[in-house]
This record gives structure tokens, sequence and C-alpha cells, in this order.
């Protein structure tokens, strides 16, 4: 059974849910009430297959992705509940400390009486226990002695040896003892061999009667950190005896644990959890003490002390914690080995970063189908359809092809989760040394995907392609009727005065003779809608809102730093200022590109100063900023480099010390993109074989630039996170040898997790250029018709897809191959540089990547010049 | 089943300022409209100072040479367009006071729309495309696939209804554009170079079908034309040159007709190409 979720979660998935059915609702009436829409959907969704897959097969790996990352969660919670309940059996509620006999004996009394209690018991647990061969000699091993009563069966449950067989604490004799799995196995001790315990200055010597299958546990502490105690179980009247032998007084237990009315597990807790509610309040108030919250910092603590009083509510609220669970806590060693600090941080911030590239994706999907449908839109707006009208039949169409992405996307994104988990499994548990407590839990990952959150993913998906699909149309629909049904560009509005606009918003515009323009009251709201818009979009163009805001988010975060005065708490200052900091650069640069023209600078070089500016200061500012993060990420041996801060680093943080310098980067490049493709013009223009196509192949890149700056920075993110997991782990090589085969399947894990992110890339750019090729074919056929061979119109196809390969594949792996070795010569090895992987992962990319170009770029120059010229 | 005269009668949208529908009286009213397109130093006048009225029932054929501003005119005057300045009034309504939704709906109330090429939806049946602006206009759906079927009776189009338009011959396109245009019984229906697109038998039929209509309806029509032949079987002839209206006179009859076709020819009228300068890409 899965886990009560916490109530937030709940709401959260709820709300998603209703959004959903709520849109999917709102599509099926437009659909009823103007089934003209729906069939314009459906017939444009048959009417070209192919291009119909492509954007299926675009918006299904956006879905594995989404579906992949909740799955994994998933699986890491499900799978640490399911360890965690095979610890703590039946035993719901649990109560420690120093007690008197009365009290022990009231409390017992009291909850015999208690309608929601099947059982509870008295024991003794001590945790400083050792244990040892009796016949041998050497260190022994640390553990946690439990003195049990004879009925401890029948509020654990059934005790099973690790052969399955049932083993009962009333069976033990006297100098019998029962070991937990992992006691056993740090003993490497069987059934039937002598063992030395020792406890409190006494040492008792019994045989081993039988090994677990488990490793109990019944507190907070041992169970929410998910370690592996190795326990000794004796039964109570052998301790009672040695210890009245040792200190001639009687053993007063020092644990009471509690089993409720139900059939075990999960069930115990009463629907709604109101049984195990009913049974703490009986404790707090027999006890006098709260019961222990594992979400308050330090809630929870291992070993146990007893010199207070703990209530551990055991179920739901710590086996079902999972707040503090990571990755791979168990599995890697975390300071030592940079692969392990790489899974650690890395794999969230590449989850976020892939999930961001496949919004992009979505993005230039719906893009490239709301610009196919510009001219249908014109035509259906001359007939007297509306806008929403004409967005909703895009809308309807591109929900359609949501839903089948989802369809496709959700079991893909399973499957892909129980691969992560084969992997993560594969990873031998980290032994923290024989002389301590505990040892990391050896828990077996197992693939789940929760009927929840396979409905969230399946709501964000859908969610996700309508609301793009919808901001896309919309941005479409607002083109004029003429320019739309002539497929010509809106020309770019004129640039208005700010006041004229702000005197818009107040009042209607005078018309020449001086009196205002009659307006109906509709067209009045119009008037102000789109005046607060183009008034935000001045401020936002010339700088001031980036400003504002970019003020505002450090403001926040000073204010987070001294809490005290402000009240306000914050959980990620750090990003904030990250952010913060980003978006007041890119205000000051916009705003210094309005003064330029005081310096007499051209407004086009004005413009472009500032953007690259912008870039460059980003650049600057991401490599200042996240150097501390990168040599904690990458830095083999942190002692030798110097380094005492690693972290904690918040995932906002992360994301935007990775993404920074790549974002300056990728503005500098899209915004000089022009003067490489000067240079390419000018030298294909002397090569015979390229001369045509030499200015053509490239303009159509450098006028669509929304377009082109997306497909780049798509492949640059991609490239960028493989190409630093590939020089940083050529720099620390010595570093993976040495941890063997530990720190390989981890880096194994992250570079298949990245492979994904590759193919997903590579199919991405694919489906975008290709698509681009397919919506030119009136393009085609001018060239053809003016002259062009087939060979040419490929070849100028192919040099535009170069074009744009080449500038998201060079400054992300120059930047990354930088970013290392900086990181590498602080810790004093040679500067890496992968030659081998990079010219294989590059020349990989490349080769697919024209490969998709090629295939439909080659399909495009057969079609007949005239065929093509009427397609338009 | 015929429109009656009642059917299509503009009817005056209460609560619009500027209403003021009279019968009778003008259906398309212009005065002093200009239309720009760009701004600053790269602005090209499209349209300068054009005033005019049509009244109902009239058969108005704008010519001239190319860009002149003819279709700029007539997207303006349709309300496809926004005009730089002047204003414009249809059936009493001044345009320039509606909202974008308010003219869509005005536009799917009153006028019709025919273009050179075609523009039908290729993902819809004939029919289904004739019956798009009954449902944008909020007709009932039963009513609608009436009163579009209506419309294609009209045109003499019946057997090709349920076809979609890439199975149909450009002349076939051009009557079911001509039946959508009159599905909805505007007061007026305005046609950009009806006969562009078509051979010549074609082209005759449509401009037989549309002064048919007009004959037995009363329907009010605009064509821009670049055509001499086209022109000269309207009722009335404004020409235009460098966006303003150079010459409007009533169309001789039919005797005078051809002389006034091979005049016009001999003065070249008849070129083609855009009328509207194309924005930059």
């Amino acid at each position: 059974m899965f886990p009560p979720l916490p109530v937030s979660g709940q709401a959260a998935a709820l709300a998603l849910v209703a959004a959903t059915a709520a849109v999917l609702l709102v599509i099926a009436m437009v659909v009823v009430r103007f089934p003209l829409l729906g069939r314009m959907a459906l017939r444009n969704a048959v009417r070209r297959p192919a291009r119909t897959a492509s954007v299926v097969a675009g918006l299904a790996l956006a879905a594995v992705f989404v579906t992949a990352v909740a799955g994994l969660q998933d699986s890491f919670r499900a799978s640490a509940v399911d360890y965690r309940l095979s610890q703590v059996g039946d035993i719901d509620e649990a109560v420690t400390g120093t007690f008197t006999a009365a009290q022990v004996g009231h409390a017992l009394g009291r909850l015999a009486r208690t309608p929601g209690v099947q059982a509870a018991t008295a024991l003794e647990m001590l945790t400083g226990a050792s244990l040892a061969p009796a016949t041998a000699t050497g260190t022994p091993v640390s553990g946690y002695l439990y003195a049990v009563p004879p009925g401890f069966g029948r509020v654990y449950g059934p005790l099973t040896s690790e052969d399955g067989r049932a083993v009962a604490v009333a069976a033990l004799s006297p100098g019998q003892v029962l070991l937990s799995r992992s006691a056993a196995a740090r003993l490497r001790a069987r059934p039937g061999q002598p063992v030395r315990i020792g406890f409190d200055q006494i040492t008792v010597t019994a045989t081993v009667a039988a090994v677990l299958g488990n490793d109990p546990v019944f507190t907070t502490g041992e169970l929410d950190q998910d370690t592996a105690v190795a326990g000794i179980f004796v039964p109570l009247a052998t301790i009672e005896q040695a210890f009245a032998r040792a200190y001639h007084h009687a053993l007063i237990p020092d644990a009471i644990v509690v089993k409720n009315v139900g059939r075990g597990g999960m069930n115990d807790i009463g629907p709604g959890g109101r049984r195990s509610q009913a049974v703490l309040a009986v404790l707090q108030s027999e006890f006098g003490v709260a019961p222990v919250n594992p979400a308050a910092a330090h809630g929870t603590h291992a070993p146990t002390y007893f010199d207070t009083t703990l209530i551990h509510p055991l179920k739901p609220a710590v086996v079902s914690y999972t707040g503090g669970l990571s990755l791979i806590s168990s599995k890697a060693e975390y300071v030592a080995s940079p692969a392990a600090r790489e899974a650690n941080w890395l794999q969230p911030a590449f989850t976020a970063l892939l999930a961001a590239a496949g919004a992009l994706l979505l993005i230039v999907q719906c893009l490239l189908l709301a610009g196919e449908r510009r001219a249908e839109f014109g035509i259906a707006r001359a007939q007297g359809l509306q806008r929403r009208h004409v967005i909703g039949a895009l809308v309807i169409e591109g929900c359609g092809y949501a839903l089948a992405a989802t369809a496709i996307g959700l079991p893909l994104g399973a499957a892909g989760t129980a691969g992560e988990v084969a992997v993560l499994n594969r990873l031998p548990v980290t032994s923290l040394g024989a002389g301590a407590p505990f040892q990391f839990a050896p828990v077996t990952f197992h693939a789940v995907l929760s009927v929840r959150d396979a409905i969230t993913a399946a709501c964000l998906s859908v969610l996700g392609a309508v609301a793009v699909t919808a901001g896309a149309a919309a941005a479409t629909s607002r083109a004029t009727i003429v320019t739309a049904l002539r497929d010509l560009d809106d020309p770019p509005p004129a640039p208005a005065r700010l006041g004229r606009l702000v005197a818009a918003l107040r009042a209607a515009p005078r018309g020449a003779d001086g009196q205002p323009i009659a307006e109906t009251p509709a067209r009045a709201r119009e008037r102000r809608r789109n005046s607060a818009g183009r008034l935000l979009a001045e401020l936002a163009s010339r700088g001031p809102l980036w400003l504002t805001a970019g003020a505002a988010l450090l403001a926040v975060a000073a204010a987070q730093q001294a809490p005290a005065a402000t009240g306000i708490i914050l959980t990620d200052p750090a990003g904030l200022r990250i952010l913060g900091t980003c978006l007041v650069i890119a205000g000051g640069g916009l705003l210094a590109a309005r003064a330029a023209p005081l310096l007499r600078l051209p407004a086009a070089a004005s413009r472009r100063l500032a953007i690259t500016g912008i870039g460059a200061a980003w650049l600057g500012y991401g490599l200042h900023a996240g150097s501390p993060f990168l040599r904690a990420v990458f830095v083999a041996d942190l002692n030798a480099a110097g380094i005492t801060h690693t972290g904690p680093y918040s995932l906002l943080a992360i994301l935007l010390d990775l993404v920074m310098p790549l974002a300056g980067l990728l503005v500098i490049t899209i915004r000089n993109a022009d003067l490489p493709a000067a240079l390419i013009s000018a030298a294909a223009r002397r090569t015979p074989g390229l001369a045509p196509v030499s200015r053509a192949s490239l303009a159509h890149a450098l006028t669509y630039r929304v377009r082109t700056g997306a497909t780049i920075t798509l492949l640059a993110t991609i490239t960028f996170l493989v190409m630093l997991l590939i020089t940083d782990n050529a720099a620390t090589g010595h570093d993976t040898q040495g941890a063997g085969p530990y720190t390989t399947i981890l880096t194994a894990f992250l570079t298949s997790y990245l492979a994904l992110g590759v193919i997903f890339g590579i199919l991405a750019i694919g489906v975008v250029t290709s698509r681009a090729v397919v919506e030119r074919r009136h393009e085609t056929g001018l060239l053809r018709a003016m002259g062009l061979t087939r060979a040419l119109v490929r070849r100028s196809f192919l040099l535009e897809a170069s074009f744009t390969i080449a500038l998201g594949l060079v400054p992300a792996t120059a930047l990354a191959w930088w970013l290392i070795a900086r990181v590498t010569r602080l810790a004093g090895h040679p500067t890496p540089f992968p030659a081998l992987p990079a010219a294989l992962l590059l020349a990989g990319g490349y080769a697919i990547t024209m490969a998709a170009t090629a295939v439909p770029a080659l399909a495009a120059s057969r079609v007949p010049a005239a065929e093509a010229l009427r397609s338009e | 089943m015929k429109a009656t005269a009642r059917d299509r009668t503009p009817v005056a949208r209460p609560g619009l300022p500027g209403d003021r529908t009279v019968p009778g009286t003008a259906i398309v009213e212009a005065a002093g409209v200009g239309k720009d397109y760009g701004s600053g130093p790269s602005a090209v006048r499209a349209l300068e100072g054009i005033s005019l009225c049509i009244s109902p029932g009239e058969v108005v054929a704008v010519m001239g040479p190319s860009g002149c501003g003819k279709t700029t005119l007539l997207n303006c005057l349709a309300g496809l367009d926004t005009v730089t300045a002047g204003t414009i009034r249809i059936a009493g309504q001044d345009l320039g006071c509606l909202s974008d939704a308010e003219l869509t709906r005005f536009r799917a109330r009153f006028m019709g729309f025919v273009f050179q090429e075609y523009n039908l939806l290729p993902v819809l049946t004939a029919l289904e495309n004739v019956e798009l602006p009954l449902l944008a206009a909020r007709v009932r759906a039963g009513r609608a696939r009436r009163l579009a079927l209506e419309a294609i009776e009209s045109v003499g189009m019946t057997r090709w209804a349920r076809r979609r338009p890439a199975e149909l011959s450009g002349g076939q396109r051009q009557r079911f554009a001509v039946a959508r245009a009159l599905a909805t019984r505007p007061a007026i229906v305005w046609a950009d170079e009806p006969t562009g697109a078509l051979d010549s038998a074609a082209g005759e039929e449509v401009i037989d079908l549309m002064l048919r209509l007009n004959t037995e309806q009363g329907l009010t029509f605009v064509w821009v034309t670049h055509a001499a032949d086209v022109a000269a079987r309207a009722r009335r002839l404004i020409t235009m040159r460098d966006g303003r209206i150079h010459g409007d006179r009533p169309v001789p009859a039919a005797d005078a007709r051809d002389k006034m076709v091979a005049a016009d020819e001999r003065a070249g009228h008849a070129e083609g190409g855009p009328d509207v300068p194309a924005p930059a890409r």
C-alpha cells in the first residue's frame, strides 16, 4: 500500500487535476458548441501525417522527461517507505526514556484500556552494545541490544529468519539470541555460533539461535535516517538476571511499543490516520511531551538518547516522511568522490535543465504549428470568426496532440524510470566502518510510478502543451487579417512615447478636429488593454521593468539575510540574489542602449553593443558567482585544493550557476550571429559549388531569430552539460580508477542520464530543422525557378543547418572545457581535453542532425518548381 | 428558397455610437481615408484623401494599375485593415468606433468576401466552408446548414457541395467562395480580383452569377479588378491612381461598353502584380 501523502501534495495534485479537467471540459464544450472547429482540428491533424507524427514525437519526449522525473522520486519514496515498514513491523507508536516501574506499569495499563490499541509491551533497549564472536579476537561490532519479553511478537508481528521461517522470542532459551541481518553480516555469524555481547560493563555469552531476515528498529531517528541497525534480540529475563547480578537492583524497561487495532502495516493507522492520532494523544497525556516531528529541524536523531522522554509517531508520520531523503545518501562517498557529488547535486539540476529543454522544444513546436496555421487564421477571421475561435481551433488540435503524446510518453517515462532504478540498484552500499553503531541501509530500489504522479505528469504535459499552444495561437492571431491572408510579416509597431501610452490608458485619442474619437465601451476597454500591454512591453524593451524586478529580488534576498528585522523567510536567498543581479544587468544594459544616441552611435550599433554587453556581463558574473559551486562539485580532492565550503546549495542556485555563463555566451552568440554568417557567406561565394546559395542559405536563419535562437539554445544546453561531464571525467580519471566500480557506476549513471538528453536533443533539433525545410516549399520552388539545381537547393538547407548546429555546439563545448580547465588548474591537475569523446559527441550530434535535415531537404528539392510555387 | 428583401436589409445594431442607419441611403461612406504602411522615413502612403459613397444595390468596380491601392482600399472599406486617417461608415456604422470583436461581428453580419485565391479552408468541405460565416454569426447549426445549401444552390453547385476544395476546379472554388459570401445574406459583397485566378470562361460565369444575384436579390457588389472587361460589366466604375481616386463614372450600356473596354485595354490598364507594397519579411 502506498503511504498517505502530505496534504499540500494532495492539494496540489488535486488542483492540477481540476485545472486539467476544467481545460478539457472547456475545450470539449467549444467542440460541442462549434463542431466545425473540432472538424478543422481533426482534419488538420490527419492531413499531413508526417508533420503530425513529428509534433507528437516532440511532445511525447517532453512527457517522457516529466514522467521520468516524477517516477524517480516516486521510486525513492516508495522504496524507502517499504524498507521502513519492513523494519518497524506492526509497531505503530513507541515511547522511550528513563522511566520508573510505576510509570511503565501505569502506561501499559492505560494503553490496555485504550480502544484503538491492540497490544503494547515494554522492553529494554541499549544503543551502545558491542557484539563479537566468542571464539575470536578483533574489533567488536557496535549494535543495539533489545531485551524483549516473550509477548513481543504480539506487538511487532511475526519475526522471520533469513530463510523465511517464523522465529518466536518466547521460544528462546536463556542462552540464546537472535541477530538482525546486518549484525550477522557484519559479524559473519551463523546460527549455532557463540557470540559475546557487551553492555553496561556486563558481558554475556550466548548462542545465535537464528538470523533475522531484516533489521528491526522501533524509534524515529533510526527509522527516518534509513540506517541498517545491527540488532541483538535477547530474552528480557536473561538481561534482567545479568543486570541483577551486576548491580543488585531490578532492570526497568526504557521503551514501550504499541500496536494499534488493525491488520498490520499501514492499515493500523486507521482511516485518515485517526487511530494513530488517538493513541498518540493518550501517550501525550500520559507522558506530558509532544510526539517527535520529523519535519522539524533536528526532529529526529540516531542513536536514540534516553535522558528525556520521546514519543515516536512511527506510522504514518515517520514511515512516510521523505523530506530528508537523498538520492544516494547511503551509496555515495559524498566528500571523497566528485562523481558522487556530481550525482548528488547535478542530477536534479540536469533534470531541471533537460525538462526546460523539453519545454523549449514544446514552445518551438507550437510556434511552428501556429505559424503554419496563420493563413488559415486570416481566412477564418475574414469570414467572421473571432480571435477566440481561431485560437480555440488550434488549441483543440494542440490538445489532441498533447493527449496522444501523453499516452505515448507516460509508459516510456515509466520504462525510463525502471532503467534508472536498475542502474541505481547496482551501486554497492558504502561501509561506515565496523565501529559505527549503524550502517547505511541496503535499500533495494524498485520502480514505482504512483497513480497520483502519473496523473500529475499527464496533467502537466497536457496543460503545458495547451498553454503553449494557446499562447502561440494568441500571438499568431494578432496578425492583421490582410497580412495573415497574404502570409506577410506584420510590420513592427511604430515606437511609442511612454507619455502617449499613459494618456491612452486614461482617455480616447482625439481626431483631427481635436475632439475625442467616439468609441464603444468594448473598444474603450480594448484600447486600455492594448495600451497597458504596449506600456509593459516598452518598459521591458527599454529596461526599467527588469531593473525594478531585479532590485525587488535583491531586496528580498537581503531581507532574508536579516529575518529578525523583516520577518521575511525565504528558502533561497543565494538563488534570488543571482537572479536579481541578472535582471539588474539586463535592465541596465537596455537602458544604456537608450542612452547610446547621446554618444552619436547609430541605433543598430548601440543595440548590438548593449545586448552583447548584457551577455558579457552575465557570462562574467555567472563565472564569478558560480565558481565556488563548480569547484566544490568538480575538484577531485577538496582538502588538497583547500576548499572547505561544500554547500549546501539550493536547486535554484545550482541551476543559475550552471545556466548564467551559458546564457551570457548564448546571448553574445545569437546577437552577433550575423558576423560569422557574413564570413561564411564570403567564403561560400568563393566556392563554386556554394556560390549561388551563399547568401540565401543563411538569410533565413538570421531573419527568424527567435526560432534560430531557440534551436541554438536547445542544442547548446545539452552539449554544455554533456561536455562538462565528459571533460570532468577526463580530468579526474585517476580518481575514477581509484574509486573502483562505485564511482564508475555513478559516472555511468549520470552519463546514461545525459545520453538520454543527447538523444532527446538530437531528435528535437531534427524535428525543428526538418520542419523548417518542409514549411519552405514555396521558397524551394522559387530557388528552383531561378535556375538553382536540386543539389544546390539541398546544399542551401544543409549549409543553414550546419551554421545553426555550429553556433550551438562550438560555444557550449568551449565554455564547458574552459570551466573545467579553471577548476583543474586550481586543483593542480593538468588541463584535460577529452579529444576523442568530444570529437565523437560533436561529430555524432552533427551527423545525426544533418541527416534529419538532409532527408526532407532531398524530398523538397525533388518537388517540381511549379508545384512548389503553388504550395503557398 | 430565395432570400426576401426583408432578410437582406441591414439591421441597425443598437448601442453603437455613430449608428445612423437609414434605409435607402448610402451603404458605404468613406471620408478623407488615408492609409500609410510603416512609420517614419520608411513609411509608404498607400491611400490618400479617399472619399466616396456607394448606394445599396450598386455594382461598383474599382480599377487601376498595379500598386495604385485598389486592394488596400477594399481592405480598409471592409474593415479588414485599419486606416491611418479619415472615417468609414458601413450601413451608417463608423468602423473606427468598434472593438476588434465588434468589428468581426459586424463584418459577419453585414459583409461577404470573395478573394482572388478563393481562400477556402482546405480541411473543410465546400459546404462546411459556406457554413463557416453563418456559424460565426451565431446562426443555429440546422438553420446554418439550410442557408448554406440555399446559397450553394443559388450558385448552382449543389452537386459538389460535399467535396473538399482540392477536389474542385478554380471556377468551382470561386463559385463556392461567392456562395460563402452570400450565405449570411450580407448587405454588401466585397470581391478582390474575383476572376484573377480563373480562365476567361470561368471568369465570365462568376461575373454573370454576381450580376444575377444583384438583379434578383438586390445585393451590393464592390469588385476590385485590373481587368477592363470585368470592370465594364459593373454599373459604376471607380478608377484609381497613386492611392487616389482618379475617376468615378457610371458604366454605359452594353453597346457603348464594348468601346470602353477596347479603349481601356489600349490604355494598358490590365497589368498583373501586387497592389500593396509588401512589408519587409
